[in-house]
């Protein structure tokens, strides 16, 4: 092929890619509902306690949907990412009220992620168990375990570096979502640039040729899986900091707000296919509706089933654009 | 007099993704005739005729059955027609009796309960008058050799009341003696005026059994051939199938047999799957594996590459016993294994075909785990050279090439790493006639570099026209070992069935 076709060839491919590609539409789709909610309110919505507002309520899911992203993409699903932040939460704050060093505790907390992700890893390819059942089991393993350690009461945590965590700000950016960016864009080049992205993507979209191709499948799953529990230690911490306490209740739903991110950002549930800027954007998404009709004064309620809304019909239409494009 | 026609399919036209499988076919089927369907794998036959069974539906064309145009949707519609297709794998429920198959949608009841009794008994008429009386209709069909489950699809067509009866490669799994009843049958049910559809890859089936031949290639009608008098020559229907004389379509051998085995296997066995498989592969051979369909040879291969465990046996690479429990421990070996269904095991499809090149070489083209993308580029673009994938875009997602380019992506996979053994499980299933040349002219070119080849393929016409030598499988172990010298068609189909 001449350098001039190739050149085109890539061009209109760019070009296609901007329109074909779901985040685009899902960035649009974000710029109208902001330039919508801008008009009808002008006073409350765009202002910048607003949207920091916004970003410290999706900050949680985008850091778990990045680990999410990971988990779909290689074919699994992890429900219990939710329980296991709450449970690494509690232990860091069970740890700190006990009165050992608090990095030690916070240390202790993300080793109990670890652990729980390992374990689901573990128990997936060892005893060649569906994900789903796993990390089912484990989720109930983990809140039980809290109730446990914490008897359904709160602990307290005033630690000044967890609190800074949960609540600060540097340069009015707040802490969390700037360990959000960072997570993110890690995640992101992790995804596309890394020998570990390209295997975790090959294992989720054909297992077998994957296996037959050399690649170590069992340590690679067990390695996303213990990913995805460091990811919700980073997340309990950030919750403690933000509650200023280890709440039993906190990770409550989580597992479904990731997700339901990862999958509004076009991750297949077949797996093989997603991205980590898209798991980014469904948060963002799902994050400035649920502010939006809060600020609009719609019933609480009527919150949740427009949430759930959203995400089907956001599945459905690009379902429909990937029929027509076939 | 020349017999009304009872199908004709006109100008059928099928595109997939990437490959146009049928570009305006037509086709003639007249009363009470067995009209075979030749063309090297990938040519089509198998496309056609899930289109008269109604799994596919054409993108244009007509089909007319007795003169009247008929719309085939589906498996139903198809059905309705008095077609009936027995496709390579079988439409058998095996928890089911034979006679519960045979009634299947159309049960007998005595009340609200199945009236089994009755079924079984009609069932038994039904084989009996097919010369089958012997086959006792009670049984599951898991419990039934695979030739009984062929006798058993050709009852249920015949219970069904069909006009056309399509047999797609009937005998790829039947022995020879298996064989020669099932033609019995195909003559009775000739005598009754039913018309046949048959697809072989074995030509003297078809020469002995057709009255015409229609041959297909890369998805276009070529010819249909007279054999009324029973004269066809296998030669004739093979040009027109490759298109050409076969010495420019095989690549000439060069002899680069190295002295001294690169791959030993001995006693290697595995219950239920094979047992003693011993043989020694030199460096720049091209080994021939052939056999029936499920004799073992592709289990053997699995357990050579790791991917499943032997029972017993030892493996030397370079005169040295080595220990492969899984395909990473065989790539480090230097073994590469092409499977034999390149779409559930060669590729992931929905990876862009550059990243499935990669796949196995991911060190080569990283640096503390991070891909270099210079380096990637370079070796896609070397392989995608080498290997004239066409067309060259390695960002294309692998499901949009053709069979051919998707083979040799998974080939490219594989000769990055430098294997010392090539392993080919059926690489040319499915692609066409001039991707097969190509893949020989690979193939050799891998031998001409000293790279030792295992080649398993059910097409004898190609493993006698590219390997050095060829082991027969039978039920798995070894039935025969042809050297060059003293290859023929006959001696490897006796192996292959027993004898």
């Amino acid at each position: 092929m001449d350098a001039g076709v190739k050149r085109r060839t890539r061009l209109s491919g760019i070009i296609k890619g901007l329109f074909a590609r779901r985040e685009s539409g899902l960035f649009m789709l974000l710029l109208i509902i902001c330039t919508g909610m801008s008009i009808a309110k002008p006073d409350t919505f765009f202002t910048s306690d607003n949207i920091f507002n916004i970003f410290r309520q999706v900050s949680i899911i985008a850091i778990i949907a990045v680990g999410q992203t990971f988990v779909m993409i290689s074919g699994g699903i992890d429900l219990s990412i939710g329980y296991n932040l709450a449970l690494c939460g509690i232990v860091l704050s069970y740890f700190i009220k006990l009165g050992i060093n608090p990095y030690a505790a916070i240390s202790l907390g993300v080793l109990t992620g670890i652990i729980v992700g390992w374990l689901n890893g573990v128990m997936i390819t060892k005893l060649k168990l569906p994900s789903f059942i796993v990390t089912l089991g484990m989720a109930n393993i983990a809140r039980g375990v809290i109730y446990v350690i914490t008897k359904g009461f709160s602990i307290s945590v005033d630690h000044p570096f967890v609190i800074g965590v949960g609540n600060g700000s540097i340069a009015s950016i707040p802490i969390l979502s700037i360990i959000m960016f960072i997570i993110v864009l890690i995640g992101a080049y992790v995804l596309d640039n890394t020998v570990f992205g390209t295997r975790v993507k090959a294992i989720g979209g054909n297992e077998l040729a994957a296996k037959l191709s050399g690649i170590k499948v069992n340590r690679c799953k067990i390695a996303v899986y213990t990913l995805t529990g460091v990811l919700a230690a980073i997340g309990g911490l950030i919750i403690v900091g933000r509650l200023y306490a280890g709440n039993p209740n906190a990770g409550a739903n989580f597992e479904m707000d990731s997700i339901a991110a990862t999958i509004v950002g076009g991750t297949s549930l077949a797996g093989g296919e997603g991205t980590i800027l898209g798991a980014l954007l469904g948060a963002l998404l799902l994050g400035v509706i649920k502010n939006s009709l809060v600020l609009l004064n719609v019933n609480m309620y009527w919150q949740t089933v427009a949430v759930g809304s959203i995400i089907i019909v956001v599945c459905a239409i690009d379902q429909f654009t990937k029929r027509k494009a076939e | 007099m020349i017999k009304q026609n009872i199908l004709e399919m006109k100008g059928i036209t099928k595109t997939f993704p990437g490959v146009r499988a049928l570009d305006h076919v037509s086709f003639e089927l007249r009363k009470g005739e067995l009209h075979a369907l030749c063309g090297e794998n990938g040519a089509g036959k198998s496309t056609l005729m899930k289109i008269l069974g109604g799994i596919y539906t054409p993108d244009e064309g007509e089909i007319r059955i007795n003169g009247k145009t008929v719309q085939i949707r589906n498996p139903e519609d198809s059905m309705d027609n008095k077609i009936s297709i027995i496709y390579q794998e079988f439409n058998l429920v095996p928890q089911l009796s034979i006679a519960e198959n045979l009634f299947l949608g159309k049960e007998l009841r005595k009340g609200l309960h199945l009236n089994k009794k009755q079924m079984v008994k009609a069932a038994q008429e039904v084989m009996a008058k097919l010369g089958l009386a012997d086959i006792d209709c009670s049984r599951s069909v898991s419990d039934i050799s695979v030739a009984t489950q062929q006798l058993v699809e050709i009852g249920k067509a015949i219970f069904n009341d069909v006009d056309i009866l399509v047999m797609d490669e009937p005998t790829a799994v039947l022995t020879e003696k298996e064989t020669k009843a099932l033609f019995e049958l195909i003559r009775q049910l000739l005598a009754k005026g039913i018309s046949i559809i048959y697809i072989s890859h074995r030509l003297e089936e078809v020469t002995q059994l057709s009255s015409r031949v229609t041959i297909l290639r890369d998805g276009k009608y070529i010819e249909t051939l007279d054999n009324g008098d029973k004269r066809l020559k296998k030669d004739d229907i093979v040009r027109l199938m490759v298109g050409r004389d076969l010495e420019d379509f095989f690549p000439e051998r060069k002899d680069t047999v190295q002295s001294g085995y690169v791959l030993e296997i001995k006693g290697l066995c595995k219950e239920k799957q094979f047992t003693d498989i011993s043989f020694g592969l030199s460096g720049g051979e091209i080994l021939g594996f052939a056999g029936l369909v499920g004799s073992g040879r592709t289990e053997i291969m699995k357990a050579i590459f790791g991917s499943a465990k032997p029972d017993g046996g030892e493996i030397l690479i370079d005169s040295k016993p080595v220990r492969i429990s899984s395909p990473s421990d065989a790539i480090r070996e230097g073994l590469a294994l092409v499977p034999e269904d390149r779409k559930k095991e060669g590729l992931v499809l929905g990876m862009p075909l550059g990243d499935n090149i990669c796949l196995a070489n991911m060190p080569l083209i990283s640096r503390l785990g991070c891909i270099v993308k210079n380096k990637k580029r370079e070796i896609v673009d070397r392989f995608i050279d080498d290997l004239q994938v066409r067309p060259a875009l390695p960002g294309r997602l692998a499901k949009n090439f053709s069979g051919g380019n998707q083979q040799k992506a998974v080939i490219a996979k594989w000769l990055a790493v430098n294997p010392k053994v090539v392993i080919l499980d059926e690489p040319t299933r499915g692609i066409d006639v001039g991707a097969k040349s190509e893949i020989y002219s690979i193939i050799e070119g891998l031998a001409q570099k000293g790279v030792g080849i295992i080649f398993i393929s059910s097409e004898l016409l190609e493993l006698l026209g590219v390997c050095d030598r060829v082991i027969v499988i039978h039920q798995g172990r070894i039935a025969g070992e042809f050297r060059k010298d003293e290859f023929s068609e006959e001696k490897i189909m006796l192996a292959a069935s027993g004898m």
